[in-house]
């Protein structure tokens, strides 16, 4: 499944990349991903505990930066399986930054999200519904992280 | 399935007490039509289950009180309240909507706070509660409280109840003299099918002038949503095709419709269009 | 013991007795009282539950299975893997047309859901969950999905060789292939297409599609496995063909048959899905392997990752004359296969040969390809690829005759294929009602009364459509009719009994020969320990297969009967006759069939048995051009006209009326061939207007019934019957035929061509959705709705 989604973030494209480009940064804007470890090779162990109402499932996950173009692209790709369910999570995020004007960039990600085994065969729907909601508490998160830092900086 | 316990506690208040304020994976279990099939997809694992057949107060009425209010106990199964006289007296459009939800094996069984409190948005009842002006009796440790059918539903699978809250009842409003109500349901693929899209509406007229109108639509959307700027729009207009188009187009254009296996999101658009403008014919004929 | 191999006509010339009469199913009272005996059902002592850990990648090395966690969880007996697998067998592939599917995943995996590892507890719940503790690490490669990409592709293939199981002469050529996704390539050619289109008027040319689908029956598939010492094992399945599980688990084993038991009971419906090995295999290994009986009952879920129907794309050309003669028709089908071959190669070449409709044309060139890709399996499926080819040929032919503004049913009429004239493999036609079934489907129809077209916003609109099918040839059905010493008989026989009534049509065949109670035998039900061979329970073959094996053994049985009875009435057996539960010498005694016994044994005492066995002839068709003088023992034609209405507002179509009218020869019982013509009907109304497979990156999105929409009894029309074309195939018992696919070949194009009766718009893709009903009725108005996610 694919969502997409934009917002406008009031900070120059640069500051945005940097910030995107960091994966401790980048992944405390996803909920509920949590215990981020460097593995050293490039790649990062995470935990993502997803609750959708009374539904909770925790995904065992590697992220890692498929693609880095500075300073427009960004893909990152997370990878893993739910935990005591046999399945797996197959999860593409793209960022593309376009500049605004100096000090205001627009951010679009998309997110091709798909999902193995149980999940996939019988909670797409529930997955599907959620997704968009998740893309742009991500978006919103993301660009009030950016935001937040460039307000530390002008101080 | 995983294994969790369960317990089926003879009162509410000892329902209420096995019931957890902050464990997701503790639910109460009614009819378990919706909970079961979650749970042997392994989406839902709960550790408890607190089932509700046995309380004594078996929460199974159904009466309309002095002030001419339709209650319907929480435990009612959905076949009750569709077999209902007094039910297709008061609130015939209810009668009506149980007559094509989901199929008779199922309403024997579901129940009506079930149906709610799942907070599914393919359900097909709470747009036609939330049109009906209804509203539920919640119980919890520090007592009860009422929440309006409007505010009930927050989100796909959220309710605004708290997880040691349980309904005990509905109850819809007397009726204005003259209000017509219908739901609407659209299924995509069988026509046991959830609804890709459902429209309820109330309205009232007199001399082709429209007094009120209520309209909800569900399962396009992640909850049965009221359509108030619609509604207001309504209020006061001739009934006429040209009122009924602008409502529906207005209805269409006002919600996010999101894509599935039943729809694009375009398509449940103009559904939504189309079904609006039909449940507004329906309850503004004379 | 009889055995017949030519299809001589063997109809009775006196009147018959049972024949033709609606006698209700033997089984009927058992079944609604909840007495019928299921393996669903079944538990033996010390018996373990299996569960499934399957792939999560459509294509992928696997590196790496970890099943410590699952093994260590307190109560699961053992975890079962390829490698496991191996050591009891080392060449663990199974199938009926290639030996490529493992009995677990070996080294690879191929689609989203392939079986990986088995867990077993006596715990059912538990064997679940330590299914889900198994952790798998896979190199993922490149998958293919779509038929068409996957036949040409040139880099990424399901298999790295063919592996041909030696079975069908026609696969031999296609043995240790590299390369390739193409399973099977069939070829067509009657006379010369090519000149065909220039001698016509007009050319048309189309492409339709078909989605993948599934079975859906409402037992899911489901084996126990029974180990007897360490060197035979009992199959408790519900399989609609035991003797090819026996065949092939004894294959696997390297045992012989008779080390190999195969048993079944009442099947909760199969439609092809239980066909060939699906859980046999694993079960058998499972219980050698851990020395208890093992029993895997499918989820509903997992049939989805089982087995499907082929998703097909078709490409339709026609060459036609002014005078509407259909000159030159050229085909091209690709099937999708999934991961493995099952029985594909065997639709393709089978269905394919029919590709060009049961039409008299003279030029004709089909190509049919049997394609490799990384979904699911797709097998056998009720129409074994028919109703594909007839929405494809159907639509098509439509398309033709309402563009040249020829009436449909009248045009179809004029280019029929008749009796005494070639099919396009050369096969003389013979017994088949094709004008017969368009005239009473025309009359059933009142197809030329005026109607109601609507307006505003609903249309009404009226489609017909016709298709035939040939039968899976060269098989065989062995049958035993066993009389005991009171009198009382049974049939031993092994079609399997799924809901189409066999046992009840067996019984009426074995009744009107020996003089007897149809309702008063017993059908034994397939043990391979007890009942002889049969082929398979599939593609309409039981009624005139075992329906001729158990005629012929009845005979035989009555022969011996009225031997014995001769001696006792001192009369000629060669004068006596079987009637009422009696043998009648001519001058009016008569004993019973009991006394008859007695009289031999002299008690109650003995058996009379008698056997026999059927084999029509056949002529494999040749490789390259697929001529062939003898192609099929019977042709099925099946015809269906439909009313709808359609929503101009929501592309929501209603049937309002669907007829089937089906050559089904003579009916030896009409209520039962009437709710399988209408039950075939409705089957494929699911298929047509919801059924379909949801992909994504391989994975299916909607594998339960609560987003796979089968039809509901609020979707069958009001207005819904079936009709028996007057028909008699000669080589058939007592004229009869097969009937449990008929109903849904011409389904899906009736429905299409009333809406574009209708609409005027014309729908080339299965399901008829209401949004692609919607969407195409928007494009016709050049207002097109927007595209998106």
């Amino acid at each position: 499944m694919q969502v997409t989604g934009k917002i406008r973030v009031h900070a120059p494209q640069s500051d945005v990349f940097a910030f995107a480009q960091n994966v401790a940064l980048l992944t405390q804007c996803i909920e509920g991903c949590r215990d981020l470890q460097e593995r050293g090779d490039g790649t990062y162990a995470a935990r993502i505990e997803a609750q959708i109402a009374f539904l909770r499932m925790t995904f065992n996950v590697t992220v890692a930066l498929a693609r880095v173009e500075p300073p427009h692209v960004l893909e990152a790709r997370i990878t893993g399986s739910p935990a005591n369910l046999a399945g797996k999570v197959d999860a593409r995020a793209t960022l593309t930054l376009e500049p605004v004007d100096a000090g205001e960039t627009d951010v679009t990600y998309a997110l091709d999200l798909s999902l193995a085994g149980k999940l996939g065969g019988m909670g797409e729907s529930v997955f599907r519904a959620k997704a968009k909601e998740y893309g742009d508490r991500f978006a919103a998160c993301l660009r009030d992280a950016v935001e937040s830092r460039q307000a530390e900086k002008t101080l | 399935m995983t294994p969790f316990e369960l317990q089926e506690p003879d009162t509410l208040a000892e329902a209420i007490t096995l019931l957890d304020p902050d464990d997701p994976a503790v639910r109460p279990l009614a009819g378990a039509t919706a909970l079961m099939l979650m749970m042997k997809a392994g989406l839902f694992q709960p550790t408890r289950l607190v089932s509700l057949r046995r309380l004594d107060d078996g929460l199974r009425h159904i009466f309309i009180d002095e002030r001419g209010e339709l209650h319907l106990g929480a435990l009612a199964t959905l076949s009750d309240i569709e077999r209902s006289a007094l039910v297709a007296e008061h609130a015939p459009a209810v009668t009506q909507a149980c007559h094509t939800l989901s199929n008779v094996r199922v309403r024997n069984v579901a129940t009506l706070g079930g149906h709610l409190a799942h907070g599914d948005p393919h359900m097909d009842l709470p747009p036609l509660l939330l049109a009906l002006g209804a509203r539920a009796r919640a119980v919890g440790p520090h007592g009860e409280r009422w929440i309006d059918a409007a505010d009930l539903f927050v989100g796909y699978y959220q309710t605004s109840l708290e997880r040691d809250e349980l309904l005990s009842e509905i109850v819809i409003p007397s009726p204005e003299p003259d209000t017509h109500a219908t739901y609407v349901k659209f299924t995509a693929l069988s026509a046991d099918d959830w609804p890709a899209v459902g429209v309820a509406a109330a309205a009232r007229h007199r001399d082709g002038v429209i007094v009120d109108a209520k309209l909800a639509v569900s399962a396009a959307t992640e909850r049965p949503t009221r359509l108030p700027a619609v509604e207001a729009a309504l209020r006061g207009a001739t009934v006429c095709a040209d009122t009924i188009e602008s409502a529906a187009e207005a209805a269409a254009r006002s919600v996010e419709p999101l894509a599935d296996l039943r729809g694009s999101s375009a398509y449940k658009r103009e559904m939504i269009r189309v079904h609006v403008r039909r449940a507004l014919v329906t309850v503004t004929r004379s | 013991m009889s055995t017949r191999v030519d299809p001589q006509p063997i109809t009775e010339d006196r009147p018959t007795v049972q024949i033709g009469r609606s006698i209700p199913r033997l089984e009927s009272l058992e079944k609604v009282t909840g007495e019928t005996e299921y393996i669903h059902h079944l538990r033996l002592p010390h018996m373990l539950y299996g569960k499934i850990f399957r792939s999560s990648v459509a294509h992928g090395r696997i590196l790496k299975l970890d099943t410590r966690a699952a093994r260590e969880l307190p109560g699961v007996a053992a975890v079962i893997t390829g490698a496991d697998v191996c050591a009891l067998i080392p060449e663990p592939y199974y199938g009926p047309a290639f030996h490529d599917q493992p009995v677990l995943a070996i080294d690879k995996v191929r689609y989203v859901g392939e079986p990986v590892a088995v867990a077993l507890s006596e715990d059912p719940h538990l064997a679940e969950h330590a299914a889900n503790l198994i952790e798998a690490e896979y190199e993922e490669l490149p998958a293919v999905f779509d038929e068409v990409e996957a036949a040409a592709a040139t880099d990424t293939f399901v298999h790295d060789a063919l592996k041909p199981a030696g079975t069908f002469p026609d696969l031999k050529h296609l043995q240790g292939r590299t390369k390739t996704n193409v399973a099977l390539d069939f070829s067509l050619r009657h006379n010369d297409a090519e000149r065909g289109f220039e001698q016509a008027d007009y050319i048309f040319e189309h492409v339709f599609r078909t989605p993948a689908a599934i079975h859906a029956a409402m037992e899911p598939i489901v084996a126990v496995g029974e180990p007897r010492g360490s060197s035979a094992v009992t199959i408790h399945t519900s399989s609609q063909s035991p003797s090819f599980v026996r065949t092939e688990v004894a294959r696997l084993l390297g045992w012989p048959e008779n080390h190999v038991r195969v048993r079944t009971a009442f099947l909760g419906g199969g439609f092809g899905a239980k066909l060939y090995i699906k859980l046999e295999a694993l079960v058998a290994v499972l219980a050698l392997l851990v020395k208890r009986p093992v029993k895997i009952a499918l989820t509903m879920e997992e049939q989805f990752y089982t087995i499907t129907k082929h998703a097909t794309t078709v490409r339709m050309k026609s060459g036609v004359t002014k005078a509407g003669k259909v000159v030159a028709r050229r085909c091209e089908a690709w099937w999708n296969g999934g991961a493995y071959a099952d029985i594909g190669p065997r639709v393709t070449q089978k269905s394919g040969f029919t590709a060009a409709g049961p039409y008299d044309i003279e030029n004709v060139s089909l190509d049919s390809y049997a394609v490799y890709t990384n979904l699911p399996p797709a097998g056998a499926f009720r129409g074994f690829g028919i109703p594909q080819l007839v929405w494809a040929y159907e639509s098509h032919t439509d398309i033709i005759a309402r563009e040249l503004e020829l009436d449909p049913l009248e045009f179809r009429r004029a280019n029929i294929l008749r009796n005494g004239r070639p099919q396009a493999t050369g096969t003389i036609m013979r017994d088949t009602a094709t004008v017969e079934v368009l005239d009473t489907l025309e009359r059933a129809m009142d197809w030329k009364a005026p109607r109601d077209p609507g307006d505003g916003n609903v249309r009404r609109g009226r489609g017909v459509a016709i298709g035939f099918k040939a039968c899976i040839a060269p098989t065989t059905s062995v049958a035993i009719v066993n009389i005991y010493g009171d009198g009382s008989c049974a049939v031993y026989c092994g079609t399997v009994d799924m809901g189409q009534g066999s046992d009840t049509a067996m019984a009426q065949i074995a009744a009107e020969v020996l003089g007897l109670d149809p309702r008063a035998i017993s059908v034994i039900h397939p043990d391979t320990d007890v009942t002889p061979y049969d082929m398979a329970t599939l593609g309409s073959r039981s009624t005139f297969h075992m329906g001729n094996a158990v005629r012929l053994a009845a005979l035989d049985a009555r022969e011996k009967l009225f031997i014995m009875a001769g001696k006792a009435l001192g009369c000629d057996p060669g004068l006596l006759s079987a009637a009422g539960g009696c043998v009648r010498a001519p001058d009016g005694r008569q004993l019973s069939v009991g006394e008859v016994i007695k009289s031999g044994f002299l008690m109650q005492a003995g058996n009379l048995i008698g056997s026999g066995s059927f084999r029509p002839t056949y002529t494999s068709p040749s490789h390259g051009d697929g001529q062939s003088s003898d192609i099929t023992p019977f042709w099925m034609v099946g015809a269906v006209g439909a009313d709808v209405e359609v929503d101009m507002e929501t592309g929501h179509v209603r049937v309002t009326r669907l007829v089937s009218v089906a050559d089904v020869g003579t009916v030896i019982n009409p209520a039962i061939v009437t709710r399988q013509l209408n039950g075939g009907a409705v089957m494929q109304l699911g298929l047509t207007m919801s059924e379909a497979l949801r992909f994504d990156h391989g994975q299916v999105t909607n594998a339960s019934l609560a987003d796979y929409k089968i039809p509901g009894i609020l979707d069958v029309p009001a207005e819904i019957f079936a009709e028996a074309a007057p028909g008699c195939q000669h080589s058939g018992p007592f004229g009869a035929k097969g009937a449990g696919e008929t109903g849904t070949f011409a389904v899906s194009p009736a429905i299409a061509n009333a809406i574009h009766d209708a609409t005027g718009v014309r729908i080339y893709d299965l399901p008829l959705t209401p949004e692609v009903v919607y969407r195409a009725l928007r494009a016709a108005q050049h207002n097109p709705l927007e595209n998106e996610l």
